[in-house]
């Protein structure tokens, strides 16, 4: 749900008038209308798996183009043990996750203070209108090549080009979140005799967090889409270069594998990002 | 005892269209609870607005004590009507934001924090989350945060004006309460004739188009709602009734003339 349909739907015009003294009572989980998603959701997975057991148990598609069911988890298990191209499934992912990880810290130590400077000012806005507009439609493997020339096929690489990938939905989510602040916070802050910086730090900030937080998931799922591909090149760890490895030498079952382990990765790390905003930024699903 | 000044002043948003306040000359003293009354429309928001130094006049002067000021802050506080607290805060320490700003320290903002809540009468309510409070209950944080920034003079937009009656009246008798108790200045912009008359020391009725303070009052009701006396009892007090009655025409009257300019 983005920002403002949060903020639509918390409006007061939308919430009842409370009586005085009496807060809003908890609201209730609605059970039936929360099972039948998750059920339908899970009939949908079981009949995947079925339809490709089928598949691969009438021998209706040859084993090098799918195999079984039962052949991909052996390979998940044996990538656990022994692993693949000289490494273990938790060394490529650990490679991935740092690759992640190392862009995501920068995309945000870059972004956030852009982000902040483009909601602000417009002189600020103009400054970084057009870098912003230059890189968001460019699909980051026509110029990776350039990094490659630039930075080598080292690591360096690798992360700038992710990092290049996950900046502009940290800047623009981070602007667009500072103007989601409410002008008389401000001019409260202000009568309260704030200076700048502390309505910065104290008033803006915290509003612009949620904006923060929705730029950062947007970048995560960026950046593993560049991952894989930053990976195919000149990498000898990371899930890409496994499935890229694997696929060279037709070892379907590694592919598929290897696929499912990022699926799983990119599922994890949003269910993570939920859990930080609902620690982090309760508030932000009631503010008007 | 301060001494607010507004010198007069003239507003204008550079629309093109007339002044939205046209030489307003205004005085507030420290021990008065003025309200400013008037359609909407009429500027009375831009008047604060001056008052509190969020915009600044294209002519005359804001003065405290006698002496040109600019920009907020200054012993002005403002109370809104849309409370403006911060959500990711809980009660207890919006009241003491404006003590962290001073870097007053945790243990003692915390201290003085709780004893506002309980002189607006939300002693209970110091960890509750701002979204579980109802809105009068936050009107209260707000008034208390206000005057955790120790004004001298409290400018309240409107604050009442999103609460059902019943929560109103309670919210009227609390305000004036909190004015008597904390020894603040008080500039309450208010479209209820009722309100205006209850509470205000003095009463200015602004007419609109930026015609400035079109009449004056000095109702005493206030401090006999103070003494004890019930709200209901004095508005039906033959006075209260001729006053208010006056008021509705001036109002009227003051959309008439402007209709037909
Ligand atoms: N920031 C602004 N820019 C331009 N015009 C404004 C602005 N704020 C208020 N106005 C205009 O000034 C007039 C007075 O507004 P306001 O002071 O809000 O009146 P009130 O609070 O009495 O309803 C209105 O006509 C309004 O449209
Ligand atoms: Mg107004």
């Amino acid at each position: 749900m983005t920002i403002e349909t949060r903020a639509l739907l918390s409006h007061p015009s939308l919430t009842s008038p409370e009586a005085e003294g009496r807060p809003a009572p908890p609201r209730r989980p609605r059970r039936k209308t929360r099972l039948l998603p998750v059920l339908v959701s899970t009939a949908t997975i079981v009949s995947f798996l079925l339809l490709w057991w089928l598949a691969s148990a009438l021998a209706l598609v040859s084993p090098v183009f799918l195999p079984s069911p039962a052949a991909v988890a052996i390979s998940l298990g044996s990538l656990v043990t022994t692993g693949f191209v000289d490494a273990t499934l938790a060394e490529h992912a650990a490679a991935s996750l740092w690759r992640i990880f190392g862009a995501l810290f920068f995309a945000v130590l870059i972004g956030v203070p852009a982000g902040l400077v483009i909601g602000l000012s417009r002189i600020g806005k103009a400054l970084f209108d057009p870098v912003v507009e230059f890189l968001r439609p460019l699909p980051p493997l026509a110029y990776l090549p350039l990094i490659i020339i630039w930075f080598g096929i080292g690591e360096p690489s690798k992360i700038i080009v992710i990092a290049l990938a996950m900046l502009p939905p940290v800047i623009i989510s981070t602007a667009a979140g500072v103007k989601t602040v409410p002008k008389d916070q401000v001019r409260a802050a202000r009568s309260f005799g704030a200076s700048g910086l502390q309505v910065l730090s104290h008033v803006i900030l915290p509003n612009t967090l949620p904006g923060i937080l929705t730029g950062i998931r947007i970048a995560l799922g960026a950046g593993w889409s560049t991952l894989v591909a930053a990976e195919l090149v000149a990498a000898n760890r990371g899930l890409g270069f496994m499935i890229q490895s694997a696929s060279q030498f037709l070892v379907t079952d590694v592919v598929i594998a290897g696929i499912l382990v990022i699926a799983l990765i990119a599922f994890l790390l949003e269910g993570l990002a939920r859990v930080v905003e609902a620690r982090l930024i309760p508030w932000a699903s009631h503010r008007n | 005892m301060h001494e607010l000044t507004l010198d007069t002043v003239s507003l204008d948003y550079g629309t093109g269209n007339q002044p939205v306040l046209d030489r307003v000359a205004l005085k507030l003293r420290q021990d008065e609870f003025v309200v400013v009354i008037g359609r909407s429309g009429a500027g009375k928001t831009s008047l604060l607005n001056l008052a509190a130094g969020f915009v600044e006049p294209t002519e005359g002067r804001v003065l405290l004590n006698g002496k040109p000021v600019s920009g907020p802050g200054q012993r002005r506080v403002v109370v809104f009507q849309d409370d403006a607290l911060f959500p990711w805060l809980d009660a207890l320490d919006n009241v003491a934001f404006p003590l962290k700003l001073e870097r007053v320290g945790l243990a003692q903002r915390r201290a003085e924090a709780r004893r506002l809540l309980s002189l607006v009468g939300l002693a209970r309510a110091t960890n509750r989350r701002i979204w579980e409070l109802s809105g009068g209950m936050r009107q209260r944080v707000g008034i208390a945060r206000a005057l955790a920034a120790k004004p001298a003079f409290l400018l309240l937009d409107e604050p009442l004006g999103a609460l059902d009656a019943l929560t109103r009246s309670q919210m009227q008798e609390l305000l004036l309460d909190v004015w008597a108790k904390s020894g603040v200045g008080a500039l309450l912009i208010t479209h209820s004739i009722e309100e205006a008359l209850l509470l205000g020391t003095r009463i200015l009725v602004l007419a609109p188009g930026g015609r400035g303070v079109r009449a004056e009052f000095r109702p005493g009701f206030g401090r006999r709602l103070l003494a004890g006396e019930s709200a209901g009892a004095l508005k039906d007090l033959p006075e209260f009734l001729a006053l208010k009655r006056e008021l509705v025409a001036l109002i009227e009257d003051g959309e008439r003339t402007e209709l037909a300019a």
